[in-house]
C-alpha cells in the first residue's frame, strides 16, 4: 500500500514489572483514515499509542517485541523531538497539556522549539486554530476555555507541528456531550479537508459510529476484532464479553432478531421495529403511556432560593435561584453540560460552598448550622477527582478512614471494609497503594469510601468519567443496589444511557438553572427542552419517539424496556 | 523584570526603615499606575503574618545588638547575652527583615498582572537566559492556581469523609495539614509526568535554536519606568553613601 502511514508487526510489550501489555499486536491504517480503538480499561490502549508516538521507550521503559513503523520512521530509533513533527499526539487529560499562559502560545509553543521562523508559526497557528474552529481567541488564558475547547486547543497545539498522524487518547473521556460532538466533529473536518489520519481510543461506541473507517478492538493486550464499525459492531456477543459497550440499536437487533444484519442507525432501528410489528401486526395491542410518578417520603433535603456566585472578575453565577425537594429513598439523576451549575449545587448540600443566596435545608434544618464534618455523617459525597481523595497507603486504610471518624468498632470498620471493597470490585486490592490502580479504579474505591460510611444520602460527582462500560454499570447498580436498601442516591454523570436505566427522578440543569426536574420518561419525553440543555436523548429514546404514531407506546428509554414492550406485545 | 532587579539590589543594601520605606511608597505607586488595586496589600500581609511573626520573635530574642530589654521569660545566658530576654533593636531589626521581604513581594503582582507571561518569557529570552529556567517558571506562575486548588480538593475531600476539621484545635489542624501534603505530592509527580509527556510531544528538548513569536521590545513607556527607577535607586544608594541612617543604633 502506497498511502500506509502506521505499520504494527507482532508488537508485544512487558513493562518492568512483568505485565504483558501487548500481544502480539498487527495492523496497519492508510492515510486519511480514522481509527477508532475500543477495549475495557487495562486492554492496552494507552500503552498501544504510547508506542505509536515514541513515548515508550523514550519515557516509559519495558520489554518490547516486534515493530511499529509510524509516518515512515521505526519508532524505537528517534527522539520523540523527532517523531512528534510527524505525530500528534494528545491525551485524557487537557489540563496537563496546556503549558502556556495563552492560546497562541500554546500553538507556537511546538514550532517554536523547532526553531520555525515566526512568519511561519503564524501561518500555522491560524491554520491549526481554525481548524478546530479556536480562531479568534488567540490571547486568551487556556484556563478560560470550555473542556471541549481546552481538549481542542491540545489537538490545534499538535496540528501547527504539521503532523501526518493525531493519535488520541480517550480525548473525550472527560467532557460532556457538547464538548465530545466538538472535538470528534474537529476529526472529521480534518479528515475531509486536510486527508488527516487520526488513531484514537475510546469508550463511546455510540460516537464511532458517526466517526470512524475502522475499529480495532483491544482484550487483555490483544486484538480481538478488527473491521468497519459496521462489521465489528454486528459482533454483539463477543463486544460483550470483553466489556466493550455496543451501541444501543445495534443490541436492540440483536435482542429481536439475532438471525438478521444488526442494525446501526435510528432508520435501521425504526425498521427492524416497524417490520416486526407489520409483521405480527401488534400495533394497536401496546398498553399506554408508561407511568410516571415522583416520590413523595420525607424531604431530607430541600434548597430553597438557591443562588451561588462564583467571586472573581468577573464574577460567575453558577446557580440561580433553585428550588427543589429531595425526598427519602429515590434514585435522582442530575445531568447538563459542563459549567451548567451540578457540582456546584452538590457542594452546597455539604457547605462546601456557602449560598450567595437562599438556603439548603436537612431534615428541616438550615445546614449553616452544621459543619461539613457532621455533615458527612449523613451525606455522603464523592467528588469528581479522585486523586483529591485518596489520602492513604491502602485500599483498605483509604476505606478504613471515614469509619475511625465514626469511632466504630473494629470488626464493624472490618467488616464494612470488606462489604465496600467488594462493592466496587476491589476486593483483591485491600493493600494496594491507591495511586497504582488505573484511573477508573480510584474512581471506584472514592465511591467504596463513602459508602461504607453508610449515609442516608449519597452523592456522586461523575462517577463513572474514564470508566469503561462495566465499571460504568457496576457503579450505576451499587447505586440503584444502595438505593433499593434504602438509600437515597443522587447522581451526576454525562452517560444518558445510565441516567435512563438507573434513575428514578432525573434533574436538567442548564446556566445554574433547573430546567426540567421529573420522572425520568416524562424528563426525556420533553426533546424540545433537552435541546436547549444541549443534550441529547439515547437512540432508543428517539426511534420510541418517532414511531408514536406506530402505536409505541411512549417513555421507552433503555433497549430491555423496548424489547419487553416489542415482545410482550405478542 | 528590570524593576525586580532593582527591588532585590535595594533590599539587600538599604538595611533602613526610611530608605525601604520609600522604597516600599514607589512600588505603591506603581501599583496604582500599572491599575492593580491597592487594598490588595491587606491580602499580602494577611499571608505574610506568620512570616512577619517569626522575625519579630526570633530576632526579639536573637538580635545580637538587643539593648533594651522590653521583657524576658527567665535567663538562657550564652556567653554573656541572655536569650530569654526580648529586646527592642531586636523587634525593630525583625520587622525590618520582613519590609526587606516586602520589598521583593510587592514587585512580583507588578510583574504577573501588568505584563502577560508571554512577554515576560520573550524577555528572558532575549536577556539569553537559557530557555529551559523560562519554562521552569512560567510553568511555575501556569500550575500554582492548580496547586491550591488541589489543596483545597485535599482537605474538602477529608471533611467529606467525617473529619470535622471545621471543630478542631489548631495544633491537631497542623496535623490535618501534614496529611494533605503527601496526595498534594503525589498529584503533583502524576501531574508532572503528563506535563512531561506533553513538553516532549511537542519537540521540547530539540536541538535547534529556539524561535519566538512575542516579540519583547522597549517602548518610550518601557524606558520612563527604566529612568525613575534608576533614579530611585539611585538616591538611595546616594543617601546610604553618606552615612545617612534613620535607625543607626540597629547597625553598630
Amino acid at each position: 500500500m502506497d498511502d500506509l502511514i502506521v505499520d504494527v508487526q507482532n508488537l508485544s510489550f512487558a513493562y518492568p514489572d512483568g505485565g504483558k501489555a501487548l500481544k502480539n499486536i498487527t495492523f496497519k491504517v492508510s492515510k486519511g483514515q480514522i481509527v477508532a480503538v475500543l477495549g475495557a480499561n487495562g486492554a492496552g490502549k494507552t500503552t498501544l499509542c504510547h508506542h505509536l508516538t515514541g513515548i515508550i521507550p523514550n519515557i516509559y521503559q519495558g520489554t518490547t517485541e516486534g515493530k511499529a513503523i509510524v509516518a515512515g520512521m521505526n519508532v524505537y530509533d528517534h527522539p520523540v523531538y523527532e517523531l512528534a513533527q510527524k505525530i500528534s499526539f494528545v491525551t485524557q487529560d487537557p489540563e496537563g497539556q496546556l503549558i502556556n499562559p495563552d492560546v497562541l502560545m500554546e500553538v507556537a509553543f511546538g514550532p517554536e522549539n523547532l526553531g520555525i521562523p515566526r512568519e511561519e508559526i503564524m501561518r500555522r497557528a491560524k491554520w491549526a486554530l481554525e481548524a478546530v474552529g479556536l480562531e479568534g481567541l488567540e490571547s486568551r488564558s487556556p484556563a478560560e476555555l470550555s473542556g471541549g475547547q481546552k481538549q481542542r486547543l491540545v489537538l490545534a497545539a499538535g496540528l501547527s507541528m504539521e503532523p501526518e498522524l493525531l493519535i488520541l487518547d480517550e480525548p473525550t473521556s472527560q467532557l460532556d456531550p457538547i464538548g465530545t460532538a466538538e472535538v470528534l466533529n474537529s476529526l472529521i473536518d480534518l479528515k475531509t479537508r486536510y486527508n488527516m489520519t487520526t488513531i484514537f481510543t475510546t469508550h463511546a461506541s455510540e460516537e464511532v459510529l458517526r466517526v470512524a473507517d475502522r475499529v480495532i478492538v483491544l482484550s487483555k493486550g490483544e486484538i480481538v476484532a478488527e473491521g468497519t464499525p459496521r462489521e465489528v459492531y454486528s459482533k454483539v456477543k463477543l463486544l460483550d464479553s470483553v466489556g466493550v459497550q455496543v451501541p444501543q440499536i445495534a443490541m436492540l437487533g440483536y435482542k429481536l432478531a439475532p438471525e438478521m444484519p444488526v442494525p446501526m442507525s435510528i432508520e435501521d432501528g425504526k425498521k427492524l421495529i416497524i417490520d416486526i410489528l407489520h409483521e405480527k401486526h401488534r400495533a394497536r395491542k401496546f398498553p399506554p403511556q408508561l407511568a410516571t410518578k415522583m416520590s413523595s417520603g420525607e424531604i431530607l433535603l430541600e434548597c430553597v432560593g438557591l443562588s451561588f456566585t462564583y467571586p472573581g472578575v468577573p464574577p460567575v453565577t453558577a446557580l440561580r435561584n433553585v428550588n427543589l425537594k429531595v425526598h427519602r429513598g429515590e434514585m435522582i439523576g442530575v445531568i447538563g453540560q459542563n459549567g451548567s451549575g451540578k457540582t456546584t449545587l452538590v457542594k452546597q448540600f455539604l457547605k462546601l460552598l456557602k449560598p450567595t443566596k437562599g438556603k439548603v435545608l436537612f431534615k428541616g434544618k438550615d445546614i449553616q448550622a452544621f459543619t461539613t464534618g457532621q455533615l458527612s455523617t449523613s451525606i455522603g459525597l464523592a467528588l469528581q477527582n479522585p486523586d483529591e481523595q485518596l489520602f492513604t497507603i491502602s485500599c483498605k486504610n483509604e476505606v478504613e478512614f471515614g469509619l475511625r471518624n465514626l469511632k466504630l468498632a473494629e470488626d464493624e470498620i472490618k467488616r464494612r471494609v470488606d462489604e465496600a471493597l467488594g462493592f466496587v470490585g476491589l476486593q483483591d486490592q485491600w493493600d494496594t497503594f491507591p495511586f497504582r490502580l488505573s484511573f477508573g479504579d480510584r474512581r471506584s474505591l472514592t465511591v467504596a469510601a463513602v459508602v461504607a460510611m453508610r449515609p442516608e444520602i449519597i452523592v456522586m460527582d461523575e462517577p463513572t468519567t474514564a470508566q469503561d462500560y462495566l465499571g460504568r454499570h457496576r457503579i450505576a447498580r451499587l447505586g440503584k443496589k444502595l438505593n433499593e436498601a434504602g438509600h437515597t442516591v443522587i447522581m451526576i454523570t454525562h452517560d444518558m444511557s445510565l441516567v435512563t436505566q438507573y434513575a428514578d427522578r432525573t434533574i436538567v440543569m442548564a446556566n445554574g438553572e433547573v430546567l426540567l426536574d421529573g420522572p425520568t420518561a416524562k424528563v426525556f419525553s420533553e426533546f424540545d427542552t433537552l435541546k436547549k440543555a444541549f443534550i441529547k436523548p439515547p437512540p432508543i429514546a428517539i426511534v420510541d419517539r418517532e414511531l408514536e404514531s406506530e402505536g409505541l407506546p411512549q417513555g421507552i428509554l433503555t433497549v430491555d424496556a423496548m424489547v419487553d414492550a416489542l415482545t410482550g406485545a405478542s | 523584570m528590570f524593576l525586580v532587579l532593582a527591588s532585590f539590589a535595594v533590599s539587600f543594601f538599604a538595611l533602613d526603615f526610611v530608605l525601604i520605606g520609600i522604597w516600599l511608597i514607589f512600588l505603591l505607586g506603581w501599583w496604582v499606575l500599572g491599575g492593580i488595586e491597592i487594598k490588595r496589600v491587606a491580602v499580602i500581609l494577611k499571608i505574610l503574618l506568620g512570616t512577619y511573626i517569626f522575625f519579630v520573635i526570633l530576632q526579639g530574642f536573637t538580635y545580637r545588638f538587643g539593648s533594651t530589654v522590653l521583657f524576658q521569660l527567665g535567663v538562657l545566658m550564652v556567653g554573656n547575652r541572655n536569650y530569654a530576654a526580648y529586646t527592642l533593636e531586636g523587634f525593630l531589626f525583625g520587622t525590618l527583615v520582613f519590609m526587606r521581604v516586602l520589598a521583593v513581594v510587592f514587585t512580583l503582582p507588578i510583574l504577573t498582572m501588568t505584563t502577560p507571561m508571554t512577554k515576560i518569557a520573550a524577555t528572558l529570552g532575549k536577556m539569553k537566559v537559557p530557555y529551559q529556567f523560562t519554562m521552569i517558571f512560567v510553568t511555575g506562575v501556569r500550575f500554582v492556581p492548580l496547586v491550591f486548588q488541589t489543596w483545597t480538593g485535599i482537605i474538602q475531600a477529608q471533611k467529606l469523609r467525617g473529619r470535622d476539621i471545621d471543630k478542631m484545635p489548631f495544633y491537631r489542624k497542623a496535623g490535618v495539614y501534614t496529611s494533605v501534603i503527601t496526595p498534594l505530592l503525589l498529584y503533583l509527580l502524576k501531574l508532572s509526568q503528563t506535563l512531561q509527556t506533553a513538553l516532549e510531544c511537542r519537540a521540547f528538548g530539540s536541538p535547534a535554536v529556539r524561535s519566538y513569536v512575542e516579540e519583547a521590545k522597549l517602548r518610550v513607556g518601557d524606558y520612563v519606568a527604566i529612568i525613575s527607577i534608576l533614579i530611585i535607586t539611585g538616591a538611595l544608594v546616594a543617601m546610604k553613601a553618606t552615612g545617612y541612617s534613620s535607625t543607626p543604633h540597629l547597625f553598630l
